[in-house]
């Protein structure tokens, strides 16, 4: 019996057994990625009959050996972010391109770059390899016209920087980032998942577990997204990464952007851009509406003092930093 | 020895892309559940519904607790 083949089938999990990472896989076929994140198209193709019934469970053998006879999409570009900032805005419309495929916040990836939680044990080699079979078992051509892949990582990945950096190297990156009450604003609304205390693990320099726990909500946020911001400002300079404000969207996807990942979309591409730009990134059957102005004005005292305590101080280099790229 | 027949089932099935492809397009899962029961009778092996909601329950878990093992 030949080896199995995964054609159509999509790595969707990733769990820790033994100290060693085992994989989940789903049957997609030629499904695109179409939703603004990997896991909302995961948890719709779950629901049909087959996902339902039928799954696979590999070692990492598997990918390694699959990895070797169907490599997937080189890396093009990938794309870091401080969270609310419009990063998903920048995959929608990277992802009109039918040439793009495109990765938002890919769970399997985030366990991956976090592997040295539950496989201690394991060396950074080892570590980068399995980052480099899982990324291409993700990155198989959907339609067949893809030729560059981009991924964006969920906003905690800025920590795994320098290993997805040793894993891919030379892919350029870009880190996006908003003004700090607005962002602050956002999540006192709704909460991201990487800001709840614990869920994700309690590697955010800066941050002690134990006063963590006890400390209120909105400084707990005010200090993890702060020590994204600074952790991203630690990365410079760095000749294949740019940083990108909140502001300079949606031009600068079509701009600076696409020429820092190596590619321009066409002139019949932008009008389409322009128009896709109008659209609530999350939410796409939705208009996009400004919102600046109005989390300005429900930001308290205390939210203010807290996002520039926090957050200022890196926001405010990488501002420093971000003039200096416009200048060379 | 069931849900053993199941595995063997599974195995066929994503190393037979014919039959993946006719499976795949059965429109619900009571109509698939039939659809597997029959696939596994005709190569001796036996599969029940209650095996299939079994399956079925356990994937679903896999998802719903899926950052408790990463």
């Amino acid at each position: 019996m030949s080896a199995p083949r995964y054609d159509g089938w999509v790595p969707f999990r990733i769990y820790f057994a033994g100290g060693q990472p085992w994989v989940e896989w789903c049957f997609m076929g030629s499904n695109r990625f179409s939703d603004p994140f990997f896991a909302t198209t995961m948890f719709f193709e779950l629901q049909t009959p087959f996902n339902t019934l039928f799954r696979q469970h590999t070692p990492m053998s598997e990918l390694e050996r699959w990895r070797r006879e169907s490599p997937g999409l080189e890396p093009a570009g990938f794309i870091f972010h401080g969270s609310r900032c419009g990063s998903t805005l920048i995959t929608r419309l990277l992802a009109t391109s039918p040439e793009h495929l495109v990765l938002s916040e890919p769970e399997p990836l985030d366990a991956m770059a976090r592997s040295h939680v539950r496989a201690p044990a394991a060396t950074a080699e080892q570590r980068i390899e399995w980052l480099r079979c899982l990324l291409s078992a993700l990155a198989q051509p959907r339609g067949g016209t893809e030729r560059r892949l981009f991924v964006k990582f969920d906003p905690s990945e800025v920590f795994a920087i320098p290993l997805l950096r040793q894993a891919f190297p030379g892919v350029p990156w870009i880190f996006v980032y908003r003004e700090p009450v607005e962002v602050l604003v956002s999540h006192q609304r709704a909460a991201a998942t990487f800001l709840v205390p614990g869920l994700l693990g309690w590697e955010t320099p800066g941050v002690d577990p134990a006063a963590a726990v006890t400390m209120r909500e909105d400084e707990y946020m005010a200090r993890v997204l702060g020590g994204i911001l600074a952790q991203a400002a630690g990365q410079l300079p760095d000749p294949q990464a740019m940083l990108v404000n909140y502001r300079e969207l949606p031009e600068a996807i079509w701009g600076r952007i696409g020429r820092h990942f190596g590619f321009e979309f066409s002139s019949g591409e932008l009008e389409d851009l322009r128009v896709a730009a109008e659209a609530d990134a999350k939410r796409p059957g939705r208009k996009f509406e400004p919102d600046s102005t109005s989390k300005h004005a429900e930001a308290t005292d205390r939210t203010r003092a807290l996002a520039d305590a926090w957050i200022g101080p890196a926001y405010a280099k990488l501002e420093t930093a971000r003039s200096v790229m416009f200048r060379t | 020895m069931a849900l053993e027949d199941f595995d063997q089932l599974r195995e066929i099935v994503c190393n037979d892309p014919a039959l993946l492809d006719r499976l795949r397009n059965v429109p619900d899962l009571p109509a698939l559940m039939d659809a597997v029961i029959a696939a596994g009778r005709e190569r001796d092996l036996e599969i029940s519904s209650e095996d299939l909601h079994a399956v079925a329950n356990v994937n679903r878990r896999s998802w719903l607790e899926r950052w408790l093992h990463q």
